[in-house]
């Protein structure tokens, strides 16, 4: 037997000693140390020291400092003369061997029949799988927060029988409130819109007799009076007698999905509203110009018939007038035509198109010159683009005609980088944008159907105008480099 | 036999033009025009036609409104709608408004021709001996 054997041996004279020391050799992930005045090992037992292959025969009888690095000794050294001078020390260490694994120790003093220290024990347990699983409960839970925060989804447990609900951060969040101790119902209600809490109550309360699953969306209002929507699913989570003793949920801020919709469906009624009044002006269109027209020509053709044998030369002017009023008539209707579905756009592209609109604006409006110049250089865009400028070129000379009274207007069509910029201006007497933006739910000289249509290009238009000053309305719309085809 | 006393009322010039020469070719006098219902009713007012021809749709005041003012300001003098709208409804609101007869404007001169003499012989004339 070695002398440090022996030491080991006279340390548990004692067959009760012995029995403890089979205790603890067995006990899984256990070590136990006892150690002298001097740090010096007296004792090293434990399943535990097999595993790193420690061997206690080589440890026992040699100080800390002996045994380990000075980084490692120092601070456990610490602890042991804590110990020494009769303190109970409860601490975590990481592995020597083994720096992955971690121990918990709890060390005390061990005291002679005198009552004075003469050494200690530290009591090891290995927690490396313990802290692992616990390190990873952190990261899933702080994967599932930060989930939750990036989907904007909380989720919460209400206990039936305590009232009590426990609630995710995020939860906390969409209610408006910093995450904090547990919600009562009531506290978790007192956010939700007063419009909405019947019904959510009304679910909440079928729950808790039948279990399945619901889907409600309710409003809260936030401490700063902002509204959000949030969509709230939930069921039941029953006993093992079949009673409900839970409702689990989560719920969704589905705010910005909500207003999407809405604005989509505003937009579908504006266009729908765009649509019908386009039919309306095309049926007056018809009516007050075409119709019209096309009568008087029946009735000159009547008065021709009844003067046929009477004054044959009368007859002879009445056809010569009714041919021109045929083609006074075929000229209104291209403009009709085109008005509906500019085809020169199709054919011969947005300058060609854009000279037309300046002619007419021209003609319509009295104005003595309307220009039109254009960097293109006979290039065609897309005809999503080319059409959504011949519109804003179309409704911005409409309202020149329509309230500028304006002697001069200019349209340039300029491309620089990957873009192209439309420019409406003239020298007419202007407006107050503002203003006119009040009426933009009116639909006041077109601005919001103009700039709703470069937007959804994923263009800009700006309207610069103020009273006696002309206008100067701009849209600045996407056109990459390698759009563009040559015109064939 | 005296030529009938036409008013005619119409905003659409080429027709109001077209209008006032075939009715002069088929015996009747033209007397006066109006381009919308207010014009047409202070007319009216000023040369008593025996018979306007009105059209309905019109600025200002429409034919409707203006077939019933003529009715009220000259109960007796006939009132005849050319529009170019077909429609049950509106030539049931002309009744209504007190026109003789509804026409719509693809009809022909004769037809015309005949609808306004069938107007002027069922209005009753006021009485001379009144």
């Amino acid at each position: 037997m070695s002398p440090r054997a022996a030491r080991m041996d006279a340390q548990i004279p004692l067959a009760a000693d012995r029995r403890y020391r089979i205790v603890a050799d067995h006990l899984p992930d256990v070590a136990v140390v006892v150690f002298d005045r001097d740090l010096r090992l007296e004792l090293l037992t434990g399943a535990a020291l097999r595993d790193p292959a420690w061997r206690p025969e080589e440890l026992v009888g040699r100080t800390v400092f002996e045994l380990l690095p000075a980084e490692h000794a120092e601070p456990l050294a610490a602890h042991y003369r804590a110990v020494l001078a009769g303190e109970r020390r409860h601490f975590e260490l990481a592995g020597v061997r083994d720096p992955e694994r971690r121990w918990s120790v709890d060390a005390l003093p061990i005291q002679g029949p005198d009552g004075e220290v003469t050494g200690g024990m530290a009591f090891c347990r290995d927690v490396t799988e313990r802290r692992r699983a616990d390190d990873d409960l952190r990261e899933s839970r702080r994967r599932l927060a930060e989930a939750q925060r990036l989907a904007r989804v909380g989720s919460w447990v209400w206990d039936v029988d305590t009232g009590t609900v426990t609630a995710s951060d995020e939860q906390y969040r969409l209610l408006g409130l910093e995450p904090g101790p547990s919600l009562n119902l009531e506290t978790g209600m007192s956010h939700i819109h007063p419009d909405d809490l019947d019904r959510l109550r009304r679910e909440i309360g079928r729950v808790v007799s039948d279990p399945s699953p619901f889907e409600v969306e309710h409003r809260v209002i936030h401490p700063d009076g902002s509204v959000r929507v949030l969509l709230v699913r939930g069921e039941g989570v029953c006993d093992e007698h079949g009673r409900v003793v839970r409702i689990i949920g989560t719920d969704q801020d589905v705010t910005e999905a909500r207003q999407a919709e809405e604005q989509r469906r505003q937009l579908l009624a504006r266009l729908y509203q765009a649509l019908e009044g386009q039919h309306q002006r095309l049926a007056a269109d018809l009516h007050d110009s075409h119709v019209q027209s096309l009568a008087a020509m029946g009735l000159k053709l009547d008065r021709a018939r009844l003067l046929l044998d009477a004054d044959p030369p009368r007859v002879r002017d009445l056809l010569g007038e009714l041919r021109g009023d045929v083609t006074v008539e075929l000229a209104a209707m291209r403009r009709t035509i085109g008005a509906l579905r500019p085809l020169v756009l199709d054919q011969r592209g947005l300058v060609a198109a854009v000279r037309d609109l300046a002619t007419v604006a021209r003609d319509r409006a009295g104005l003595a010159a309307c220009t039109v110049t254009d960097q293109l250089d006979g290039l065609r865009l897309d005809p999503e683009i080319e059409m959504v400028l011949f519109r804003v070129a179309q409704q911005a000379l409409a309202n020149v005609a329509q309230h500028a009274d304006a002697a001069q207007v200019s349209v340039e069509l300029e491309r620089g980088g990957e873009s192209t910029l439309l420019r409406v201006s003239d020298d007419g007497r202007g407006f107050d944008p503002a203003h006119v933006e009040v009426l933009a739910g009116h639909q006041g000289f077109g601005l919001t159907s103009m700039r709703e249509r470069v937007q959804g290009v994923g263009g800009r238009l700006t309207v610069d105008s103020e009273p006696g000053r002309g206008t100067r309305v701009e849209a600045l719309v996407p056109t990459p480099v390698n759009d563009p085809d040559p015109v064939s | 036999m005296t030529r009938p006393r036409i008013l005619v009322v119409d905003d659409h010039r080429g027709v109001r033009e077209a209008l006032v020469c075939l009715l002069d070719l088929v015996g009747f006098d033209v007397v006066g025009e109006a381009g919308d219902g207010a014009d047409a009713v202070a007319l009216a007012r000023q040369v008593v036609p025996d018979l306007t021809l009105m059209d309905l749709s019109m600025p200002v005041v429409g034919g409707l409104d203006a077939t019933r003012m003529l009715r009220e300001a000259l109960p007796h003098m006939p009132v005849v709608v050319l529009t170019a709208f077909q429609s049950d409804d509106l030539q049931r609101a002309a009744q209504v408004a007190g026109a003789s007869a509804y026409l719509v404007k693809d009809g022909s001169v004769e037809r015309l021709r005949a609808v306004l003499h069938g107007a002027l012989a069922t209005v009753s004339r006021p009485d001379p001996t009144c």
